[in-house]
């Protein structure tokens, strides 16, 4: 199959010419139960252009897989809420779309892969089956020989053999289930790839090999992707685009130069980098960030980060930071931003 | 495969041997015999002996148990019943098909009601769907058969009169014992189902399968559906011995003439033969029925089937 | 999610439109009525021998077969059946037989050899020893004629003839060739009103036999169908498709008899619920033993209490062992003649106290060891043991019910291993039947053990009144005897009578039933309603 714009093509979704792949404006999502409500994605905005890959950094419980659910609508639907804000796919937005069209979506324009490849796969069907599930969902009018052909197609492409599709997960390793569900994702060679920490579960010589895979299959197909990570050294090696979180909200994003190279830092993004064992130096203790975040179902007034920040102000506690521009870097603090560029409002 | 289930046949042999030894030793022990129970009182108790003496009650018990197993296996001989002196298996088979008919007639019944509505209410969790067979089930559950039979009886017979009140006819018969007996069970495997479902749901492929666009319906009767099943399997499977035992309840109360009823009539006489005879029949339903199931859950989930044929490609 | 609805809609319709169609059970086909009756179990037999509970009796011992005696509940006695003539000889040893011209329903007439042959196979029988034990030999003398000769003389040679039936010679030895069982499928080899043409799990079928020699019976084909539960026995009555229910469960005996109006009927039962008293028993220093203790506990029981318990109030008070109204030689209360009891807690008293027990000792309690019986809690007899057990308590005497089965309290009673014990006898029909309670050669039958060498009774008089209540055929002179025998058992207050249970019939308005019995019923005798 040739790559071409898909979303032209898809009869039913009209996308907008030239837009980013991906616009996420002001997104609000709760999880709501009877006893609390827990504030898990507070304001973000995030732009992915067209054949880019943005990371999405930030410590479990930043909101990171809240975030990549919500673009694909597979919230927990007794909980989750999306109060407010728009996702963009291609300039079209998906809040508003039904369900239907949704599922047109899933697997087709835009893929997700998912932690932990151990249960990600049903364990009472084959591979192939599973792989082959996703394609005559998007394609209905392919022969059972061209599925097939698909299916020997992109386990190749993921470096396993085509004759182990008869096989079953329990068969495979934790790596070689991955490449699986990596397949099963691309298999529509969709538009937009979220993936969702896809290499914390394995360990790290496999983690090596399976992000060398999805890299080339990024640039082989060109596909854009959401790369969500809390490992930095991922995010230098794959990212073109980079976004911090902590507690619901965007501290800090721009472009992979601007994160690694810039001076100017959220003191959120400089504790990260902190915290990393450096391999020539000899040190004796880690340096952690100091301190928790914050409980979502009660997050404090003011920045979200000043609990644990070293340079925390009076101002801090008590209004919530605006937005800091340098050209393609940002960055949410009030070290940087004075009154006047105050943007984004308090909470 | 099949090497699995010939052995699990072939265990069948010493259930049989251990049932039986098992039978003669508790009628060796309990009280009462043959001969007192059948000619009741007024008679000497000489008489008696000799009466027990005649049936060859009184010899001892493994002696009895040595002959029984000889008969059993070479002459297909499983006695002579001492109450109606006719051979013990001609008087039994006919019952036993009719408690066979009768339980599994439970079965289907409990497993029609009980699931679908188990995977309904799994799916529109806490929603009327769920909410009211759940307390329906939590009541009935708890409900004893007869209590249930009784109800039916004096509803369906005594008060509207469109369902007859013994015998076994026709498939009308059927109904009333079948539904008494069928319903403690599918309360159980509403709630089974409906929590293995639940448990399902909730997996990572069930999120995964979402991811690729399966539409919901599918993502329930494809995906969770063959997972959820497979514990439900072996539930309905282990539930035949109670709609067995159940099925005794019924055939009492709704005069059904099946082998339970027939083997509680017996052991007041004590009569070894058709206890022994029907016990034996019962046991080797039960462990065919344990095969099946197991054999159906191995085909069904590949992960146990690896288990039993351990062959690599 | 309308798979679900519809699913549960589909079944509620298939059972609503399987449940709808046919046609409610009453059997109602155009042609021949049948009459339907009850079993309460699957028919054991269809061999008399072999049939030992009343429900199987009933048919086997009176529809099926005959004997040389008919048995006549109501008026208490036997009459001549098979037998068309008796002739005792002087010394009471030979009974010579003239046989009716009966055929047996296959179609052979009814021979001396037929007879011999039958009292025979009953000899053979260990079960009817008790009745055949004293004849010597049974001969034909010729085709009609039967002779038999006595070891002894013994009038209750009725209860032999009433007992013993007769079978077709011919037919039973063919279906006993080659070591078969007789009795297990239907038969002609009887002379009774009805053939037994099958019967099975499910239920018996009989059609009338035309050619009966006392006159075909006017019900030509009855069904009679197992209803093992009693609930759905009742409902079947009320849905009429039941026509004739004996034995109503007391229970149920007002919803029955508002159901047949005027065809229900409420007798006394043929049946006698008595307490042992075992004075051999050694529970605190035999105290049972003391004969005032022994009238004190005769004077506390009380029945009226006993037959509300356990009867609905249905039953009656008993005084003898047998009813008198059924048994033709059984001791009369009314007439007197010997001692009754009535409840009168005084009289009770005032005996505890002359056996050496004072106020004190009754306040604080005297044990007297355990009242048994078998069944379960349920049973009659259950709840007369529960209302004794708070009358002894009345007057002092602390004792504790234990109900058990059969097979346990059986044997206890038959050793007398025991303190006191609720017991049930029932089909007696000639007072000598007494014998199993009194003679020492009923080992394994009695309750009380009256010759026992401890014991303080003159048990010889008793076995001698017992021989002479056999050896004269006179009916009076047999129940002046009886009543001298009962008298001093009543003395004794070993045996203690409590209550005859009440026994409901009802029917339906398709049959005509002139009279009702306790025991036995006689189709034949019955007739639709035109």
């Amino acid at each position: 199959m040739s790559k071409h714009d898909k979303t032209m093509k898809t009869p039913e979704f009209q996308g907008v010419e030239g837009a980013p792949i991906l616009d996420i404006r002001n997104l609000r999502v709760v999880y709501q139960t009877d006893l609390e409500t827990v504030e898990a994605v507070n304001g973000i905005d995030l732009t992915i252009e067209r054949g880019k890959t943005f990371g999405l950094v930030g410590e479990t419980g930043a909101g990171k897989t809240t975030t990549a659910l919500s673009v694909l609508r597979l919230l927990p639907a007794n909980t989750g809420r999306i109060l407010s804000g728009e996702i963009l796919f291609n300039g079209k937005n998906v809040l508003e779309l039904d369900e239907t069209l949704m599922q047109a979506i899933r697997g087709n324009l835009v893929s997700m892969v998912f932690q932990d490849p151990m249960s990600a796969l049903n364990p009472v069907y084959t591979v192939g089956e599973q792989i082959a599930e996703a394609i005559r969902l998007h394609n209905p009018d392919l022969t059972k020989e061209q599925v097939e052909d698909r299916v020997d197609e992109m386990l190749k492409l993921v470096g396993i053999m085509p004759s182990r599709k008869t096989e079953y997960p329990h068969q495979f390793s934790g790596g070689m289930k991955q490449r699986v569900v990596i397949a099963m994702a691309l298999c529509c060679e969709p538009e937009l790839l979220i993936a969702d920490e896809p290499t914390t579960a394995l360990d790290v010589t496999i983690q090596a090999q399976v992000l060398a895979m999805i890299r080339e299959l990024r640039d082989r197909l060109g596909t854009s992707m959401l790369m969500i990570t809390h490992d930095l050294g991922i995010v230098a090696q794959t990212c073109d685009a980079v976004g911090v979180m902590y507690a619901g909200e965007i501290v800090e994003s721009g472009t992979a130069e601007d994160i690694f190279l810039a001076e100017k830092h959220h003191p959120y993004t400089v504790g990260l980098f902190d915290s990393i064992p450096n391999l020539s130096s000899r040190t004796s203790r880690l340096k952690p960030i100091p301190g928790l975040m914050p409980d979502p179902t009660d997050l404090p007034k003011g920045c979200v980060f000043a609990e644990r920040c070293a340079s925390c102000m009076e101002i801090c506690r008590q209004e919530h930071p605006g937005v800091y521009t340098e050209g393609t870097h940002k960055i949410c603090c009030h070290l940087f931003a004075a009154p006047s560029e105050k943007e984004g409002g308090a909470k | 495969m099949y090497k699995f289930v010939i052995k699990r046949i072939l265990f069948l042999i010493p259930t049989i041997l251990g049932v039986t030894l098992i039978i003669y030793a508790v009628m060796n022990i309990t009280p009462g015999n043959p001969g007192q129970a059948i000619l009741g009182t007024g008679v000497s108790q000489e008489d008696i002996d000799a009466y027990n003496e005649k049936l060859g009650y009184n010899d001892p018990f493994l002696q009895k148990y040595v002959r029984y197993v000889k008969n059993m296996i070479f002459d297909q001989d499983f006695g002579i019943s001492y109450v109606t002196k006719q051979d013990a298996f001609t008087e039994i088979l006919p019952r036993y098909l009719i408690t066979l008919k009768l339980a599994f007639l439970g079965v289907f019944l409990s497993a029609i009601i009980g699931i679908p509505l188990g995977i309904k209410a799994a799916v529109e969790q806490y929603k009327l769907w769920d909410t009211i067979p759940s307390i329906i089930a939590f009541l009935l559950a708890a409900v004893p058969a007869f209590v249930l039979g009784l109800v039916m009886l004096f509803v369906f017979c005594g008060w509207l009169n469109v369902l007859p009140s013994y015998g076994i006819g026709s498939f009308k018969h059927y109904i009333m014992p079948a539904l008494a007996i069928a319903i403690p069970p599918a309360a159980q495997n509403f709630r089974f189902t409906k929590s293995s479902m639940l448990e399902s749901i909730r997996q990572d492929y069930v999120r995964t399968a979402r991811a690729k666009g399966v539409p919901e319906k599918q993502v329930i009767w494809k995906h969770v559906l063959k997972n959820a099943l497979l514990p439900v399997i072996t539930q309905v499977g282990l539930s035949l011995g109670t709609l067995i035992c159940g099925a005794v309840v019924a055939e009492e109360m709704f005069s059904i003439p099946g082998v339970g009823s027939l083997i509680v009539e017996r052991i007041n006489y004590k009569d070894e033969p058709v206890i022994i005879a029907g016990t034996i029949l019962i046991a080797i339903c039960f462990t065919l029925v344990m095969l099946i199931v197991d054999v159906a859950y191995a085909y069904v989930d590949p992960r146990i089937r690896a288990k039993y044929t351990k062959s690599r490609k | 999610m309308k798979k679900g609805i519809s699913l549960l809609l589909a079944l509620l319709m298939m059972t609503a439109v399987l449940a709808g169609c046919g046609d409610g059970g009453s059997g109602g086909q155009t042609g021949e009525k049948v009459l339907q009756m009850r079993l309460t179990s699957a028919l054991q037999s269809s061999d008399w021998q072999a049939t030992t509970l009343q429900n199987d009796m009933r048919i086997t011992w009176v529809d099926v077969f005959e004997g040389l005696y008919g048995l006549d509940e109501a008026n208490g006695g036997y009459y001549n059946l098979l037998a068309k003539d008796v002739a005792v000889s002087e010394d009471g040893l030979t009974y010579t037989i003239t046989l009716q011209d009966a055929t047996f329903q296959n179609g052979d007439p009814l021979t001396a050899e037929d007879v011999v042959f039958s009292y025979e196979k009953a000899k053979e029988n260990s079960r009817f020893n008790y009745v055949t034990s004293f004849i010597n030999s049974v001969e034909a003398q010729d085709e009609k004629t039967v002779v038999m000769h006595l070891d002894y003389p013994n009038s209750a040679i009725a209860h032999t003839f009433w007992t013993v039936k007769i079978y077709s010679k011919a037919e039973y030895t063919e279906a006993t060739a080659g070591g078969k069982e007789f009795g297990i499928a239907g038969h002609t080899a009887g002379t009774g009103p009805y053939i037994l043409k099958g019967f099975d799990a499910t239920g018996a079928d009989l059609e009338a036999y035309e050619n009966y020699w006392g006159g075909a019976p006017n019900i030509k084909k009855v069904r009679y169908q197992v209803i093992a539960d009693n609930n759905a026995a009742v409902i079947a009555f009320k849905n009429g498709e039941l026509d004739y229910f004996p034995d109503v469960p007391t229970t149920e005996w007002e919803a029955v008899k508002a159901e047949a109006g005027e065809n229900c009927q409420m007798v006394k039962a043929n049946d006698i619920h008595w307490l042992a008293v075992n004075y051999l028993s050694p529970t605190n220093n035999g105290i049972l033993s003391n004969p005032k203790v022994r009238e004190a506990i005769a004077w506390a029981i009380n029945k009226e209490a006993c037959v509300m318990a356990a009867t609905s109030g249905y039953g009656t008070p008993a005084y003898e062992y047998m009813p008198h109204e059924y048994v033709a030689t059984a001791p009369d209360y009314t007439e007197g003649g010997f001692q009754t009891y009535d409840y009168n807690i005084e009289k009770a008293k005032q005996c505890m106290l002359e056996a050496g027990y004072t106020e004190a000792d009754m306040a604080a309690g005297i044990p007297v060891g355990d009242i048994i019986t078998y069944g379960d809690a349920s049973t009659p007899r259950a709840k007369e043991a529960v209302v004794i057990q708070s009358n002894l308590a009345e007057i002092g005497l602390k004792a504790e019910v234990v109900v058990q089965e059969y097979a346990v309290i059986g044997p206890r009673m038959y050793s007398q291993d025991y303190d006191l014990a609720v017991f049930g006898d029932v089909g007696n029909y000639d007072f000598n039947n007494i014998r199993q309670q009194v003679h020492s050669e009923s080992v394994g039958m009695y309750l009380i053990n009256y010759a026992h060498e401890d014991s303080p009774f003159d048990w010889q008089m008793m076995e001698q009144l017992v021989a002479d209540g056999i050896a004269t055929a006179d009916t009076n002179e047999r129940k002046e005897i009886y009543t001298k025998l009962w008298a001093y058992v009543m003395d004794t207050d070993t045996i203690l009578p409590i209550l005859h249970t009440g026994n409901g019939a009802a029917w339906s308005e398709r049959i005509n039933v002139p009279s009702v019995c306790p025991t036995y019923y006689h189709i034949s005798q019955w007739s639709w309603v035109e």
